[in-house]
């Protein structure tokens, strides 16, 4: 009797063995190739649905050329609803707060992530990145520009955008007229405006330098540009986030964007980035300091009159020392999105390392180290070595523990301030010392009300 | 006893108006609930999102009613830019309103005679009323640039010199031109359709009795057109009041605030540069107050000028 019920135990336990070998298995499913992963995925969400909220910008014109490959891989159908960038924040910000959940993925900008973040809009992708099943080794994480995944995708901390486009900010300058007068390009920020004086007026039409100065938010973005040479606290202080803005350095700072923007174009302070290319790449400025992400219009000869004749360098240094803009675009998951296993899944396909260079190739703004270091897409394009070097300047800066956008919910109000109260001294509405106190007197009235 | 007799017909015509108006309820009330609440229903929540600290995407727990704070900041704070604004805002209003009507009344005057290619003139004048305004003005920036835009490169060719329409000193007369191109051809049309009704006996008396052609301007047309020139002037001053596209396009307000009309603050304020919609709503009302109070003025000149 006693024998008997050993062996049935035996048995029951062999059988429950047996039955757990294919749970398994299930659970460890794979996924080492692209398309081992995609039918993994495929058995999961075939027939759903993904429906992003994302802004006309060249990543998603690129991400449009290839998604398919992503439906026909899993089954999944994915709807892109593409609104003008400027639209894009406060739409995503409405759809949020409703939680009707009508979004998987939003594309937010990097000076957006801490608010989005902060009013719990999107949620962090941390464990799904630590999730070896949800994101397979071939995607390659750390092949994402440390300067990008650590600057522009996270906020206190924690990862919650994946980079889809980044861009940092260099100097353009004009070499045949750098060559006829016998100067070197800057490698400080005194050079900067000493170089943008020289040419100012040098030649019939031509400017010293050309960037973004509208007022308000873009001023605000031209201004942080060169902020950071001069000061840590370019809109608030990085650690405390309180507002200082008239600090001596950071008037320093805005002294030297005014001083440099009386050398460009006389209604600079009504451009946007558009604006303020179009004057570099029609040849009426001898220097621009902009976004990489630009490059391909200054260098394209189509859209260029300067196109043969230009190169570029870092973003100057300053008493702070390097420096460099971080700027881009992130896919995010929507808090209140109901398939956010699924929303990743599509992350992993099109941002991930084995689809990169279709997305270059197709108009992208790359991310990876491995595009950089590509050896047929660097000759395609001699100024990746120049926008490394531009990021190395800015990854310089999140060394010094500084983030260039920075980690509180008001970037965006902040910046606008800032940009407000500077173009008020450019056009000398105010004094320096004067739209600095004010801005400083109405940051902290803004934050007050928090 | 006379007086009795009228106070019997008031009567009579009071209870046949009431009678009339039970008959026609039913028929009117679908399309006045449906009007006071697409009108009724966005001012009480406008109002009362001014009494809050409602900001885009806020976490529920940290929506709050604080009462007239948003006021006392508007109105006291350090930022005085809604009276700046309302200040340049009521101005434009003033100079475009007239500039508008005046060189609208003289086009509507010109199409009024027989003139060669008038419907191609008419159809030229359609041309800005179609377009979107936003790309209307988008185009204007570019025509206005002080480097590559069209108008400096013919007045460099033709006279030599250019000018920087978007500067602090001529950004607001910028603003002024594209709203006049934009909005006078809708002028010109209103008062040419005016024109074209308007009754010939009354010119046929002016000239029999010898009116001269300024006479006939002052004592016969004006006074004639007077309610539709009116009820153009009410819609064209509401539409100046709230303009926003033109100046939002054209110097995202600036250079500085100098072309920060009333309506691009509010969505400066609310959406565009803060996202602080219980301030925007703010202003807001303090702007429905003040196109209430212009509107109230001038209908009450125009029921004077009807009962007079």
């Amino acid at each position: 009797m006693k024998t008997a019920r050993r062996n049935l135990s035996f048995l029951l336990s062999l059988l429950l063995i047996l039955a757990l070998v294919p749970s398994v298995f299930a659970t460890a499913p794979d996924i080492s190739t692209v398309e081992a992963w995609g039918a993994h995925i495929k058995s999961q969400y075939e027939g759903q649905e993904l429906n992003l909220l994302v802004g006309a910008h060249p990543s998603i014109d690129a991400m449009l050329k290839y998604y398919k490959d992503f439906e026909e891989l899993t089954g999944v159908k994915v709807n892109f609803r593409i609104i003008t960038d400027g639209t894009l924040k406060n739409t995503a910000l409405i759809e949020g707060t409703g939680k009707a959940g009508n979004y998987d993925i939003f594309a937010v900008d990097a000076a957006s992530i801490p608010e989005f973040y902060g009013k719990q809009i999107i949620i962090p992708v941390d464990d799904y990145l630590a999730d070896a099943v949800k994101t397979p080794e071939w995607y390659d994480y750390a092949d994402l520009l440390p300067a990008y995944s650590k600057g522009i995708g996270t906020s206190k901390g924690v990862t919650v955008g994946i980079p889809i486009a980044g861009e940092t900010r260099y100097v353009g300058y004009r070499t045949d007229l750098f060559e006829k007068y016998g100067k070197q390009p800057p490698k400080t920020m005194d050079e900067f405006l000493e170089l943008a004086r020289f040419f100012n007026g040098k030649e019939e039409g031509l400017y010293g330098v050309s960037m973004r100065a509208a007022s308000g938010r873009q001023n605000g973005s031209g201004f942080m540009s060169v902020a950071y040479a001069f000061t840590d606290s370019a809109l608030v202080n990085p650690t405390t986030f309180e507002p200082e803005f008239n600090s001596p350095d950071t008037m320093a700072a805005v002294e030297f964007f005014v001083e440099l923007l009386k050398n460009a174009p006389p209604d600079v302070t009504t451009y946007s980035h558009e604006e303020a290319l179009s004057a570099f790449i029609q040849g009426k400025a001898a220097m621009w300091l902009d976004a990489t992400a630009l490059t391909g219009k200054v260098i394209d000869p189509s859209t260029s009159t300067i196109s043969e004749v230009v190169d570029f360098v870092p973003t100057p240094d300053g008493p702070k020392g390097q420096s460099g803009a971080l700027a881009g675009w992130n896919f995010t998951i929507p808090a209140d999105s109901k398939k956010a296993d699924l929303a990743w899944a599509f992350i992993v396909y099109m941002t991930g390392k084995p689809t990169a260079k279709t997305y270059v190739e197709n108009g992208g703004i790359p991310c990876r180290t491995s595009i950089y270091t590509d050896e047929v897409l660097a000759a395609n394009n001699w100024t990746y070595p120049k926008q490394l070097e531009a990021l190395d300047h800015a990854l310089a800066l999140i060394d010094r523990g500084v983030k260039y956008n920075p980690d509180f919910t008001y970037t965006n109000d902040i910046m606008a301030i800032a940009g407000t109260y500077i173009s008020k001294a450019m056009i000398e509405e105010l004094t320096i010392q004067e739209a600095c106190d004010q801005a400083q007197a109405e940051m902290v009235e803004f934050l007050e009300d928090k | 006893m006379s007086n009795g007799v009228s106070i019997h017909t008031d009567k009579r015509a009071t209870s046949r108006d009431l009678h009339n108006t039970r008959r026609y309820m039913p028929f009117v009330a679908p399309a006045m609930v449906v009007m006071v609440l697409l009108v009724a229903v966005p001012f009480i929540a406008v109002v009362l999102l001014s009494f809050t600290n409602y900001e885009l995407a806020m976490p529920a727990d940290s929506f709050k009613w604080i009462g007239l704070r948003n006021y006392d900041r508007l109105l006291f704070g350090t930022n005085k830019l809604l009276y700046y604004s309302l200040g340049i805002s009521v101005g434009m209003m003033v100079v475009a309103t007239v500039l508008q009507m005046l060189i609208g009344f003289f086009c509507a005057s010109l199409l009024n005679r027989d003139i060669k290619f008038r419907g191609l003139a008419i159809a030229c004048l359609l041309v800005p009323i179609a377009m979107t305004p936003s790309i209307a003005s988008q185009i204007w920036k570019l025509m206005l640039n002080a480097e590559f835009g069209v108008i400096n490169y013919f007045l460099k060719k033709l006279f030599n010199f250019s000018v920087v329409w978007l500067d602090k000193d001529n950004s607001l007369p910028s603003v002024l031109l594209v709203n006049i191109w934009s909005m006078t051809p809708y002028v010109t049309l209103t008062l040419y359709a005016g024109l074209r009704s308007l009754p010939l006996e009354p010119y046929e008396s002016a000239v029999i009795d010898g009116a001269n052609g300024r006479q006939v301007l002052m004592y016969v047309t004006l006074p004639m057109l007077k309610p539709l020139i009116l009820l153009t002037l009410l819609f064209r001053s509401i539409d100046m009041l709230k303009m926003f596209d033109v100046p939002y396009v054209l110097t995202q307000g600036g250079p500085g605030n100098i072309t920060e009309f009333i309506g691009l603050h509010i969505y400066r304020t609310g959406f565009g540069v803060t996202t602080l919609v219980g301030r925007a709503s703010a202003i807001s009302v303090i702007l429905i107050v003040l196109v209430g109070i212009i509107s109230l003025g001038m209908i009450k000149l125009m029921s004077s000028e009807e009962k007079g």
